[in-house]
């Protein structure tokens, strides 16, 4: 609901609730003061007495115009409370309405309470009451009393009369008061009538409305029960094609997984058949122990023992001659093979690419940095980035020494199908330079395998 | 940082008391170290420390005491006056004495004692003065608190609590048996307008003649007991007796049992500094028809159906119009829906309370 719509609509609705509170306005109930009253209506449909001063529990003189302005029960029992000070019992209240009913005169029952055992106990006073009662009483003796009441009757006839006249004045006012007022009702009745009979027709259009309405409504259920029924039916279409892709996906995925395990199992075969032949190779190198041992010399030379040293690709043997030097060595190979080999005589080699175990080296960490056959490794990374990292990861005057030789990882290049990388030692020499390493001079081996090496500044 | 929070009677069953635990329980949650001091406690399990420790424990500079002010208690003036830190005074309100005018000596003297003081401690030079309401706010600045340093924020409530637990069904099966249920919550006390209300239900009762009821749910009070009886005797008088029920001292699941089973929260309060019994109607969804009268308006916020003026035909046929259309009750049930989640859900008045005394302290 937006807000603005909702105040606009309470402030209609409280107009509206104003003018329906203006009808009710003058069909307010009124508090009753004795209320604690029995329902007077099972006597008579009199008023309620007036005022709450004449049963005032407290109260002790009355007059006896006051107690007889009410009519009939309400006279009584407005008599029983102000001299009894109680609430008049079903019984005792019949009886004195019973006796009006006879012609008892109001003051006679008034006095009749008043000066009753009880109306004695409760001690309240009626101004006058008593010569009035004693009177009432008086016209009770049979013959004298006849005689008296005969004789007070006709001295007050001219009186009596004279009310006569009033009340039939009275009456013949209210009859006509009673005419125009039942005039009234027979109008009202008719309109009434009237819009009772609007309203007959009025339902009746709105019985012919809604029956039509119920009838594009029953239309309109079964037209949503068939769409209800058809989404259901895709719904369920839907449901069995998203089963059916999610099997389909499940069974692609195992087929890869297989291919993948088929691959690498094949991988796993070539690598070690690589290591195989190369290792067959390198034992046929009748000058490589002579040359692995003066490069050897070369390093020694120039790294304090226990001095770092991080090969890129040459294979156990070499990592061998090192350490035999009292030097910490370490080995990048990219054949797993060829890291089981080295694993299995106790030297610490990593299977990866050259460039990754770099760049993951810290800075100034090594005290030399040897590639005995550096055309695999230019494949794998640019001079210049070869270069800039040996000067990062060696620490300020150590080597780097890089070689011709057929290595492990040249010839497992060269099984794999790789060209050689065509650089001569010249060229490189004049790229050490340019990066920055001084005092670069040849290597050579015994056997006239060129080798460079450099120093870091 | 420390932080005490101050009252002079401490009942957690009471609004005053729910809202300073809550208060407790926010700033522990922050990692802040607080308890709880007040003159006397009324059946609480909450630990807590006499008045006169407050100073050696939140009195430094960096510490934060809050002072629920709703009754006078003169040892307040004091502990405040001595604490060096971020000083709150939490104002509830307190109920003008002409109220109690003829019923209570008693309340009247307690009231007035507590108004009494208004002006001292508006005048304290307190760091923030917390009105329940704008209009507490507003009586506290008034009577010389500086405006700004003033701000509002709802009573921390129990309403989520209130909404979460069952109804007690046995009273839901009593009242839901046809009748048109108008519902009153508060105590039995003058300023609540309960002769008022009265007076609209016996008119729409008469005037419509359907079969309805009047609900009271409220504390009857034994100092109150000649203001009790002249509603008893108003509702005899109209002839209402075996059309209102009363329940005394509502145990939580009848609370929620009223308001479900109810088709109209009625209130013709003369005087609230805020209303609790609104908000819990509001998220309850029970339509309001209320009285415009000190912080009813402002904590109604046109979610309901409210008149300036106690007139008995206007209620009357408010009541009547609610029981009849069906989308003016919806509209308002979800407008007072929407009001409780956007301004007094517990998440919002925790948010308020950190935003205006942690902040204002740091």
């Amino acid at each position: 609901m937006n807000p603005p719509n909702h105040d606009q609509s309470l402030d209609r609705v409280k107009d509206e609730i104003r003018a329906e509170a203006d009808a009710i306005r003058h069909r307010l109930p009124q508090r009753r003061p004795a209320a604690t009253l029995p329902p007077l209506s099972s006597v008579d449909g009199g008023a309620a007495p007036r005022g709450g001063d004449v049963t005032d529990r407290a109260r002790r003189e009355y007059t006896i115009p006051e107690l007889c302005a009410a009519q009939y029960g309400h006279f009584v029992e407005t008599a029983i409370r102000a001299l009894l000070k109680r609430p008049g019992d079903e019984a005792g209240r019949n009886a004195h309405v019973a006796r009006l009913i006879a012609g008892a005169s109001k003051i006679e029952i008034l006095g009749d309470i008043a000066y009753s055992r009880e109306g004695r106990a409760a001690g309240v006073n009626v101004v006058g009451l008593r010569p009035r009662y004693v009177m009432t009483k008086l016209w009770k003796v049979p013959v004298l009393g006849y005689m008296a009441e005969w004789l007070f009757r006709l001295v007050r006839l001219p009186v009596l009369a004279r009310q006569m006249r009033a009340s039939e004045t009275y009456q013949i006012a209210q009859t006509h008061l009673l005419t125009a007022a039942h005039e009234e009702l027979r109008l009202r009745f008719e309109a009434l009538a009237a819009r009772f009979d609007s309203v007959a027709v009025a339902q009746s259009d709105l019985r012919s409305e809604f029956a039509e309405r119920s009838r594009d409504a029953t239309r309109d259920s079964d037209e949503m029960r068939e769409l209800v029924k058809r989404g259901s039916s895709e719904s369920g279409e839907l449901r069995h094609l998203v089963l059916g892709v999610n099997h389909w996906l499940a069974s692609l995925r195992k087929n890869l997984a297989d291919v993948e395990s088929e691959q690498a199992e094949a991988a796993r075969e070539a690598d070690g058949f690589v290591a195989e032949v190369v290792t067959r190779a390198l034992a046929g190198d009748n000058g490589r122990e002579l040359r692995l041992l003066a490069w050897s010399s070369v390093v020694a030379g120039e790294v304090p023992e226990g001095g770092q040293v991080l090969d890129l690709g040459a294979g156990k043997d070499w990592l061998a001659v090192l350490s035999s030097r009292g030097l910490r060595v370490g080995g990048v190979s990219e054949s797993p093979a060829f890291e089981a080999l080295a694993r299995a005589d106790g030297h610490q080699v990593a299977t990866s690419d050259p460039a990754v175990v770099l760049a993951r080296t810290g800075d100034a960490t090594l005290h030399a940095l040897t590639a005995l056959s550096v055309g695999p490794v230019l494949r794998r990374m640019p001079v210049a980035a070869l270069l800039a990292t040996a000067r990062r990861v060696l620490r300020p005057g150590g080597l780097v020494l890089l070689g011709f030789a057929n290595e492990a990882a040249h010839l497992a290049d060269r099984l794999a199908g790789h060209a050689d990388v065509t650089i001569d030692a010249a060229l490189l020499a004049e790229a050490l330079a340019a990066a920055g390493f001084t005092d670069v001079r040849r290597a050579d081996a015994p056997d006239g395998v060129v080798a460079l090496c450099a120093t870091r500044p | 940082m420390r932080a005490a929070i101050l009252l002079p009677v401490f009942a957690d069953r009471d609004a005053v008391g729910f809202d300073a635990v809550a208060m407790a329980r926010a700033l522990r949650a922050r990692g802040i170290e607080t308890r709880l001091f007040c003159g006397s406690a009324i059946g609480t399990s909450e630990k807590t420390w006499s008045p006169d420790k407050l100073v050696g424990f939140a009195g430094g500079p960096d510490d934060i005491v809050i002072y629920h002010f709703s009754m006078g208690w003169p040892p307040a003036f004091d502990i405040l006056r001595r604490c060096r830190g971020f000083r709150v005074v939490r104002y509830h309100n307190i109920t003008p004495p002409e109220f109690f005018e003829g019923v209570s000596p008693e309340y009247v003297g307690a009231c007035r004692s507590g108004r009494d003081e208004i002006p001292g401690i508006a005048r304290l030079g307190c760091e923030l003065y917390l009105g329940d309401s704008r209009f507490n706010l507003d009586e506290l600045v008034d009577a010389g608190a500086p405006a700004e340093r003033g701000a509002v924020l709802a009573p921390l409530h129990r309403v989520a609590d209130l909404i979460d637990l069952e109804a007690d069904m046995r009273l839901v099966d009593e009242l839901n048996d046809g009748s048109h249920n108008v519902l009153m919550v508060g105590r039995i006390a003058p300023n609540k307008g309960y002769a008022e209300l009265v007076d609209a239900f016996a008119a729409h009762a008469h005037a419509y003649g359907r079969r309805s009821r009047l609900v009271l749910v409220g504390k009857i009070d034994p100092r109150l007991e000649h203001y009790t009886n002249a509603i008893r005797q108003r509702i005899a008088e109209y002839g209402l007796n075996d059309r209102v029920r009363w329940i005394n001292g509502a145990s939580e699941g009848e609370l929620k049992a009223a308001y479900v089973a109810s088709h109209a929260f009625m209130l013709l309060s003369r005087h609230e500094g805020f209303c609790v019994p609104l908000v819990e109607a509001m998220a309850i969804g029970t339509p309001i028809v209320a009285l415009e009268t000190s912080a009813i308006p402002e904590t109604l916020g046109g979610c309901g159906i409210s008149w300036p003026t106690p007139d008995a035909s206007l209620f009357a046929a408010s009541l009547a119009r609610l029981g009849a259309d069906a989308d003016l009750r919806n509209d308002l049930r979800h407008a007072g829906m929407r009001r409780y989640r956007e301004h007094y859900a517990m998440d919002v008045l925790h948010r308020g309370f950190f935003e205006l005394v942690l902040r204002a302290a740091a």
